[in-house]
């Protein structure tokens, strides 16, 4: 992998925004790959696996959240199947939008 | 007799109890008064064994507002009450009983009854959408039924459109007047099957109407609201349903008492008063 950082910055957004709302509900995720091109595999852990919204949480909750760290190119989830053009109209929705409704703390800015 | 074996306390004696309090409502019993009714109830009851009250109000561990562990509890007990002391100071007891147990005489109405003494006018339930392995038939709508009929001065708000009991959710909400529908964890299917959710919103405005219908963003667990607020202040029912289920168009007079007049008026908001100071706090229109 060409920069170890897109690594770092991925993990962190996950422990810190992602995974703690997943834990609410049951849930888990797993960093499956994260490839040279900025690609992220993951896979649902526990209650999200067999979730009926779980394309919503990844789609929105995951996927839109990592596509604002810095390298990340793309999102994948083994198991969910979504429509590019649902992922398009998600994209759409959120151009000029940030995730996040706050800013991150400046020690973590990513 | 209760068996001690977690979810078998719920899937079975319990509703084997809940079966024989409900032989007692039926019929001319029905139109007695909760009184009497409850009496029949708390026999029934409690003449079968002392109940695990946790595992009855509870019996989903964490995800539950209520204290949590295996202990027994019968009428009176420290436990019995101080499970409902705790769960009364909540506005929303997210998935704090099995969803059969809510419209129950003993377990739930003393809930109802704390709330209505603590000045509470609303009350809000977790239906549908199961998280772990809830049991689907536990979190259907159905059971809000008598206890809205029981207390008609309280509001029953039922989450995330009850889904996949939308149907029901439906009629129930059609039927009763203190009962609103929260449109929490469906607000961003648009974006996933647009088509979908104009079908829900037609149909919720066709048969419930928008005084009743509530935003819910989700916000903790899928981020800024904004982008989605947006998506649907700006949505339409598109004229094919409107001609094929003869959904009505969704008006902007509509779009504002669910975005949060509705919300305003259960909970005594003085949105006029608040639009004025608006400016000075820095909240843009």
């Amino acid at each position: 992998m060409n920069d170890p950082s897109i690594s770092f910055r991925v993990r962190e957004v996950i422990d810190h925004d992602v995974r703690p709302g997943l834990k609410i509900h049951g849930g888990d995720i797993e960093i499956l790959e994260i490839t040279e091109s900025g690609c992220v595999q993951l896979a649902f852990q526990n209650a999200c696996q067999a979730c009926p919204i779980r394309s919503v949480t990844y789609a929105v909750a995951i996927r839109q959240r990592l596509l604002e760290v810095p390298g990340v190119s793309g999102v994948t989830m083994k198991g969910v199947n979504l429509a590019p053009a649902a992922l398009e109209r998600i994209s759409a929705v959120y151009k000029g939008s940030s995730f996040l409704s706050r800013k991150p703390e400046p020690s973590r800015a990513v | 007799m209760w068996r001690r074996c977690g979810d078998d306390y719920l899937s079975s004696s319990a509703a084997f109890n809940q079966s024989r309090i409900w032989q007692n409502l039926s019929g001319p019993d029905s139109a007695r008064s909760v009184d009497h009714r409850r009496k029949f109830a708390h026999r029934n009851l409690w003449n079968c064994d002392a109940i695990p009250l946790s595992a009855a109000l509870n019996g989903r561990g964490r995800d539950s507002l209520l204290p949590t562990g295996s202990g027994r509890a019968e009428p009176g007990s420290s436990r019995y009450g101080g499970a409902f002391r705790f769960a009364c100071r909540s506005l929303a007891p997210h998935q704090v009983a099995s969803a059969r147990f809510r419209d129950h005489l003993v377990l739930a109405y003393p809930l109802y009854e704390k709330a209505r003494d603590l000045g509470i006018k609303v009350v809000q339930f977790h239906k549908g959408f199961p998280i772990t392995r809830v049991k689907l038939e536990d979190l259907s709508p159905p059971d809000i039924q008598q206890a809205a009929l029981d207390f008609p001065d309280l509001t029953f708000a039922v989450h995330h459109l009850a889904l996949p009991y939308f149907e029901e959710v439906v009629y129930l909400a059609s039927r009763f007047a203190n009962v609103v529908l929260v449109l929490s964890g469906t607000m961003h299917l648009p974006m996933i099957a647009p088509w979908e959710f104009n079908n829900y919103m037609g149909r919720l405005l066709r048969d419930v109407g928008s005084d009743r219908l509530l935003w819910g963003s989700e916000a903790p667990l899928l981020g800024n609201p904004q982008p989605i607020i947006e998506l649907f202040w700006n949505m339409q029912i598109e004229p094919e349903l409107q001609s094929r289920f003869g959904y009505p168009e969704i008006t902007e007079e509509d779009k504002r008492k669910i975005l949060g007049e509705n919300q305003a008026r259960l909970f005594g908001v003085d949105i006029r008063r608040f639009k004025e100071r608006a400016p000075a706090i820095g909240v843009k229109r």
